[in-house]
């Protein structure tokens, strides 16, 4: 179990990355869902003890992670959200490197890398060099380098970001496979992403953790508050000034507007079923503190 | 451990496979490989290009040089995982960062290490390149390259590599690593700067050596006593203050090692997320306005570049190394900083590198997209491909460019340092964009045109340097021509006197020659220079863009004006002009194999009497002479047949002897000739020789090459303004002299003659003149000189009549005193004259430059001092008028003749009157008057050491006049700059040293190293009596016809004259080849129980003798050596408490004295006085102790 305690982070320049964060974490996938600069890479990071927070502790399974990082790291595996590959490295070439870096002897090295290899399904290219890679090979690699070491621990930052549909589905249904024995946690703006995936989730904005739960639970609460209707685009504009808009989708060559409201909106608004990227936006928009 | 050596196993596997790494080794070798071909070729005399020291210079520079490879390899190891972003994937393994740390320092450090020790094979192969003579050639010693690497590869690798690595693993970037090791290079340049460079101060010598973090002031300590053939095969021993510098910079080193490994973060550094910050940082404008698409692209390409840590070093240096080069300019002439002499020494001590930079970058800004995988997006714009290789083509224009703008700011900042505000922008301007940053900037289109035409990075760089490397290999085939060397203009050489003057012609010839060049390469590169890589396409291209369009026309009319202008070079320089240009020493060689076995026992009359015309036009660079010669046969045999010399270069040569000879066709070419008299000349018989010469340019003009060995400006040369001409160069030889043969073995061989080359017999020379074989003592020389209305023709010699201006030319009557050795400078240019007298002697008269006004009154101050005393000594001076004249640059140095003294403009006309205090005026005088008494008065014998009578009386009476006018302090203190001058000149001689009884050429160890053995005497022997034998020497030849005297008429002269006791010394002196190595190594007082002190001072005497080609033999000490008590500080007479001379043993001893009052300090040989390479342990502070 993960248990986070009043963790805070200010930057040099002043800027207030978390302040006072509280989470515990279960085995299973654990989703970070926040806009881009709530504060999710800053936690992520310092989850992996990258980063020293101001304040707070931070604790795995009842051991102190921030008081010898170095021992922390051999049972943290870590994906960032801006992977690099050094050139001309073959994917093989790299993760025995890594491993090696981890501290696995020569025969446990070969044998997990060629593991995690199959598993990412990399095996066919794993001679190749990285940087010939395309965006999602490079994002299954980084998985397998975040799993070296059966880590009890892995921090997966954004993962999906610029993949295609395919390729996303694949990622998460191998994140899911590899989170069985451990705790990972999958930081992500995009809400699809962490629907399916999370037993739980925490939703960041500013800094601070504004929502968490599981996913069910947490939209549970929207019940009953979310209305709909189809506009033209014309009419956008005075939709947004008067109803508290959560979102609008296109649809038919006409938009969806989605909006927040305890009471029936009324002008022809229909009861909609709420989703997590309702709440997503609720709490975006500050349509609900 | 697993962990350690898969860091090294990783580190390993990046690093070579990056292409810098490559790069670097291979531009280390090529360093080593081209220096060690060009000193082979270039350099003459008989250092090994592969001995001891020339190992030790090669390994010092290239270890210096080194900092851009350590910086480009341990800075990439350190930083790469944040440039790389792969720092949190590393991280965040759990990886010990010291042990990340430690493994990348060890492999990329042994990395750069691989690339210091390429020197070893640059240089051994060097040697194999054809062309350079056997003797310049040693036996590869290991022993050498291995102490090479372990004084200087090695510890300068580590130190450098462990600043880089200790600033990078900090900060996490290789920008921070290049910057900081700046510092080192400013940290040894600010060493050198300390110690001056003609002035050198030694008092802050060892802190400079222990300061200068690259070993090498301190190594230069050891070698400064030893001779070619010493450095040639002994290394510089890690000991003294070498090895404490070497000590203290290695420990630093391990210090930076450990502080590198313990700095190395444990955590991701925090970004900076300050808005103010982030707004202020002004980054990359991406956008690109099409309307003004060809500067933003500029800007663009530029600012990229500008952000390269390469850059930013190079740019470093370069502002170092200018300031450090405008220091040593005025430093070596003590002048005021001004504009011209700023100019002249301006340049980087790294030209190679920056090269290596411009070809490095233009691959980096045309693979730069590929490289990062923007290339379809820039390709993807509209930009037309045109615009984008000109503005890349710019950027790195510019870039060259800027680094010789920086010369301009440094050169303006140096001046208003130091208080000079008369600054000659325009001058700054032409120099700097039309004379030196040009071939950069061809250098540079080059290089980029050959990434686009060649399209593979690393062979386009290797095609370049091929280019820069191959005058190199043109010079070893010969070919000189610059038309076929690219970039290479015919030399400009700005003189004060004269500006560029007639260089100007060439230089814009060929500056529009490679311009069109470079632009017909680039528009090539333009036309294949297209989006995708598909060869068949790029043909298309090619041929779509130079057959159609305005394309068609550019490429056409810069293809035209390539090879018009090329015409237009081509016609003047070799068709119009001689073509190759005139080789004196080939010619001299010439001469030798020609005239040597038949005419060297010929005896031939001798010139008696000299009149004619000399008319100077100097628009046309044309002097004309109609002469004659009156000559006297003074041997005992009638003469039949006469050999004429003339100066190759005369356009005219021509004597007027049909009447009473004819000219033998056979054996003649048309500047030597051989008449045979229809009469014989009988002994004692004169005739007339009547002649007439032009020295005019060839028309069109001279193309010369930067390593033809070849002067830009002939001994018998006008140029515009500032023309100094000997006139035996305008008149007639008579007789073949040995004068004329090469010397030194070397040179000898070069040329296909014997190697042995043997002095004239006695029997013969010591009826022939030195120097002037073809003269006796003339008895007549009347000679009038004109020139065009605003110069002023001048000549040695009294005025005899003014004729004013007529026609528009001033002409003035000149006659030498009677007799004469008949030689005489000969003068035109703008001068204003300043006139100057003191009762009871000749007045003087300074011809001036206009602006050149800044210190005539002290100059004439000090000529009047000299003659004074010069007069005083030697009798009444040999003119009636002291004339001084400046002249161009183009004439090398300084010399007086009959009255006449001529200074080239950087000597003493803009002396720093508050940094020399005048002394380089006061030196100057002192060296004219002592040439007028002794040059004109004597005339020694053509034997063995007659340069000791020529050059050495002259040289060391000046010296005498100086160590009196100077007094005790100031004249030890110039002597130790003579003294440190002629063991630097000792280490560089091309041929062996001779003792001076033999010598018979003129060197600086007879004017320098002379001149501290005529000081000992005088001090031994007491200065007024060692003047009175030598005034006497002068009393008893002066204009006495032959024989003439020799070196051993002076010898015996002064062992006559002398006191016994100083009989050794002048044995020294004059019979061998004599150096001492004397020093006090500890010195202690303490009271006596009478009230006195004693004083106990151990001591190390030494005296050395070489011979042959360098090699050096302890022989006993001979004479007595003065040791001197002081008191105080200085070295004035006040200072001394005692002074005794005693006979020393060799090796160490100990010597006490007992004195009345404590002294300060002890020397031996305190003054100066000996030939001694380390002068510095001469004079040592007595510690005071109690009784023992």
């Amino acid at each position: 179990m993960l248990e986070v305690e009043g963790v805070s982070k200010t930057y040099s320049g002043g800027v207030a990355a978390l302040q006072d964060i509280a989470l515990t974490v279960e085995k299973g996938v654990f989703g970070l869902l926040g806009a881009n600069g709530a504060g999710k890479s800053t936690l992520m990071r310092t989850l992996a003890t990258l980063q020293e927070p101001d304040q707070g502790e931070i604790r795995l399974d009842g051991r102190d992670l921030l008081s010898d990082p170095q021992v922390a790291r051999r049972r943290i595996g870590y994906l960032p959200q801006d992977m690099g590959v050094y050139p001309r490295v073959t994917a093989f070439e790299m993760l025995d490197f890594l491993a090696g870096l981890k501290g696995l002897k020569r025969k446990e090295r070969r044998r997990q890398v060629a593991d995690l290899l199959e598993q990412v399904n990399l095996v066919a290219v794993a001679d190749r060099r990285l940087d010939t890679y395309s965006g999602g090979m490079r994002r299954r690699f980084g998985i397998a380098a975040a799993f070296l070491g059966a880590p009890e621990l892995v921090i997966v930052d954004e993962p999906t970001a610029g993949l295609d549909p395919s390729e996303r589905r694949r990622f998460q249904l191998l994140l899911a496979e590899a989170s069985q024995d451990c705790i990972l946690i999958l930081s992500s703006h995009i809400v699809e992403d962490l629907a399916g995936l999370c037993n739980n989730l925490a939703l960041m904005k500013e800094g601070r953790i504004v929502a968490s739960g599981a996913p069910s639970t947490l939209v549970d609460a929207l019940s009953g508050k979310i209305w709909h209707k189809n506009v033209s685009f014309n009419e956008l504009p005075r939709f947004q000034n008067e109803y508290n808009t959560l979102s609008w989708r296109p649809q038919d060559g006409s938009l969806t507007v989605r909006v927040f409201s305890e009471q029936p909106p009324g002008d022809a608004f229909e009861p909609a079923v709420a989703d997590l990227e309702d709440l997503y936006a609720a709490h975006v928009t500050q349509t609900i503190q | 451990m697993s962990a350690f050596l898969a860091e090294m196993r990783m580190e390993w596997r990046l690093q070579r496979a990056r292409p810098f790494v490559w790069f670097c080794l291979a531009a280390s070798f090529a360093l080593a490989f081209g220096a060690t071909v060009e000193n082979g070729l270039g350099a003459r005399g008989f250092s090994w290009v592969n001995g001891a020291d020339a190992i030790a210079t090669r390994a010092l520079i290239l270890s210096v040089l080194s900092i851009i490879a350590a910086a480009g390899i341990i800075g990439d190891a350190m930083g790469r995982d944040r440039a790389s972003a792969t720092e949190e994937t590393v991280l965040s393994t759990g990886v010990q960062p010291t042990t990340v740390a430690m493994a990348r320092f060890l492999v990329a450090f042994s990395i750069t290490l691989a690339v210091g020790v390429m020197f070893v094979p640059g240089m051994m192969l060097g040697t194999l390149f054809p062309g350079i003579p056997e003797e310049r050639i040693g036996p590869h010693e290991l022993s050498h390259y291995l102490c090479a690497f372990g004084v200087y590869v090695f510890p300068n690798l580590l130190l450098v590599s462990a600043l880089i690595f200790a600033v990078s693993s900090r900060f996490q970037s290789q920008t921070a690593g290049f910057v900081v090791s700046l510092g080192l290079i400013a940290l040894y340049v600010s060493a050198l700067m300390s110690l001056g460079q003609t002035a050198y101060r030694h008092e802050v010598f060892a802190l400079a050596a222990l300061l200068d973090p690259y070993g090498n002031i301190a190594g230069a300590e050891f070698a400064m006593g030893w001779t070619v053939a010493e450095n040639n095969v002994r290394f510089r021993p890690l000991d003294g203050l070498l090895f404490w510098n070497r000590a203290i910079w290695m420990t630093v080193a391990l210090g930076l090692i450990a502080a590198g490994t313990l700095w190395r973060p444990k955590y991701l550094q925090q970004p900076r997320q300050s808005k103010k910050r982030t707004k202020s940082r002004g980054g990359l404008r991406a956008p690109i306005s099409i309307d003004n698409a060809l500067l933003r692209m500029t800007i663009w390409e530029l600012k990229t570049l500008w952000r390269q840590p390469g850059v930013l070093l190079l740019l470093g240096f370069a502002a170092i190394s200018l300031w450090w080069a405008a220091s040593s300019a005025v430093t070596f002439s003590f002048s005021l900083p001004t504009t011209d002499l700023l100019v002249h020494n301006s340049g980087f001590y790294f030209d190679k590198v920056l090269v290596l930079l411009l070809v490095w970058y233009a691959g980096d800004i045309i693979w730069r997209e590929r490289q990062h995988h923007v290339h379809e997006l820039i390709e993807a714009t509209p930009a037309a491909d045109f615009t984008r290789l000109l503005s890349k083509t710019l950027a790195l224009v510019l870039m060259a460019i800027a680094f010789w703008a920086l010369s301009i700011a440094v050169n303006v900042s140096y001046q208003i340092a130091n208080g000079f505000y008369d600054f000659e922008f325009w001058l700054y301007l032409t120099d700097t964009f039309l004379v030196k940053a040009p071939y950069y900037v061809w250098i540079a289109i080059l290089a980029i045109s050959a990434q686009v035409i060649l399209r593979q990075r690393y062979i386009a760089v290797a095609a370049v340097l091929f280019v820069y490397l191959s005058s190199t290999l043109f010079d070893a085939l010969g070919l000189y021509h610059p038309l076929m060397r690219f970039g290479e203009v015919s030399f400009a050489w700005y003189s004060m006197m004269d500006g560029y003057g007639h260089f100007w012609e060439a230089h814009l010839w060929f500056l529009a020659y490679w311009t069109l060049g470079a632009a017909l390469i680039w528009t090539v590169a333009w036309s294949t220079y297209g989006r995708g890589t598909i060869v068949p396409l790029r043909r298309s291209l090619m041929k779509q863009r130079l057959a159609r369009g305005p394309g068609k026309w550019s490429f056409a009319a810069v293809s035209v004006g390539f090879l018009a202008t090329g015409g237009v070079i081509f016609v003047n320089s070799t068709i119009m002009h001689r073509w190759p240009l005139f080789d004196e020493a080939a010619y001299l060689a010439w001469i030798e194999k020609t005239y040597r076995e038949d005419w060297s026992d010929v005896a031939q009359p001798k010139v008696v009497a000299i009149s004619g015309e000399i008319d100077f036009f100097p628009d046309a660079r044309r002097v004309e002479m109609d002469g004659v010669l009156v000559v006297e046969n003074r041997d005992d045999d009638p003469i039949n047949d006469l050999l004429v010399f003339f100066h190759p270069l005369m356009s005219t040569a021509e004597v007027a002897l049909n009447e009473i000879a004819r000219e033998d066709t056979d054996k003649t070419s048309s500047h030597v000739q051989v008449w045979r008299l229809n009469q014989p000349l009988e002994p004692g018989g004169r005739m007339e020789l009547p002649f007439r010469t032009v020295s005019a340019p060839d028309p069109g003009f001279a193309a010369h090459s930067q390593h033809d060995h070849i002067p830009e400006v002939q001994s018998v040369e006008v140029i515009g303004n500032g023309t100094s001409l000997l006139n035996l160069n305008l008149m007639p030889a008579l007789g073949y002299s040995e004068r004329l043969e090469h010397r030194p073995a070397w040179l000898r061989k070069l040329y296909g003659l014997p190697p042995d080359w043997h002095p004239p017999e006695s029997s013969l020379g010591v009826d022939v003149a030195h120097d002037t074989t073809h003269l006796g003592w003339v008895e007549q020389v009347n000679v009038t000189v004109s020139t065009i209305e605003d110069q002023i023709p001048l000549h040695s010699g009294e005025i005899v009549e003014d004729y004013g201006i007529v026609d528009g030319r001033r002409s003035i009557r000149y006659r030498l005193h009677s007799p004469s050795r008949g030689w005489a400078e000969v003068m035109s240019g703008r001068y204003e004259v300043f006139r100057a007298a003191r009762e009871g002697l000749p007045p003087v008269e300074l011809f001036f430059h206009p602006e050149h006004d800044y210190v005539l009154e002290p100059m004439s101050e000090k000529l009047l001092d000299a003659l004074d005393y010069f007069q005083e000594r030697y009798g009444t001076a040999p003119f009636e008028t002291f004339r001084m004249a400046e002249a161009s640059l183009h004439y090398e140095g300084l010399g007086a003749r009959g009255g006449l003294a001529f200074v080239n403009e950087v000597l003493g006309w803009k002396s720093d009157l508050e940094r020399s205090g005048g002394e380089d005026l006061r030196g100057y005088a002192g060296n004219f008057m002592a040439q007028c008494w002794w040059l004109d008065q004597i005339m020694p014998a053509n034997l063995p050491g007659a340069k000791s009578v020529l050059t050495g009386l002259p040289y060391w009476t000046a010296a005498l006049y100086l160590h009196a006018a100077r007094g005790p302090e100031t004249s030890r203190k110039m002597r130790l700059q003579d003294m440190l001058e002629s063991f630097r000149h000792r280490a560089q001689l091309d041929d062996a040293e001779r003792p001076f009884i033999e010598e018979m050429k003129d060197s600086t160890m007879i004017r320098l190293k002379g001149s501290l053995h005529i000081i000992h005497l005088a001090e031994l022997a007491g200065q007024e009596r060692l003047e009175a034998a030598l005034g006497g020497f002068l009393e008893t030849w002066r204009y006495r016809p032959a024989p003439y005297p020799t070196a051993e008429d002076l010898f015996s002269h002064l062992e006559r004259e002398l006191p016994a006791e100083a009989l050794p010394a002048l044995e020294d002196f004059f019979r061998h080849v004599t150096t001492w190595d004397v020093g006090v190594t500890e010195a202690e007082v303490w009271p006596r129980p009478d009230g006195g002190w004693q004083l106990e001072a151990k001591i190390e005497a030494a005296k050395h003798v070489t011979t042959g080609l360098g090699e050096q033999t302890e022989a006993p000490l001979t004479s007595p050596i003065p040791i001197t008590v002081f008191r105080g500080d200085g070295f004035d007479e006040d200072a001394i408490v005692t002074q005794e001379w005693q006979m020393l043993p060799s090796g160490a001893s100990t010597i006490s004295m007992r004195l009345d009052e404590k002294p300060t300090r002890i020397g031996l040989d305190a003054y100066l006085t000996l030939p001694d390479a380390n002068p510095y342990d001469n004079v040592s502070v007595v510690r005071e102790i109690d009784a023992p």
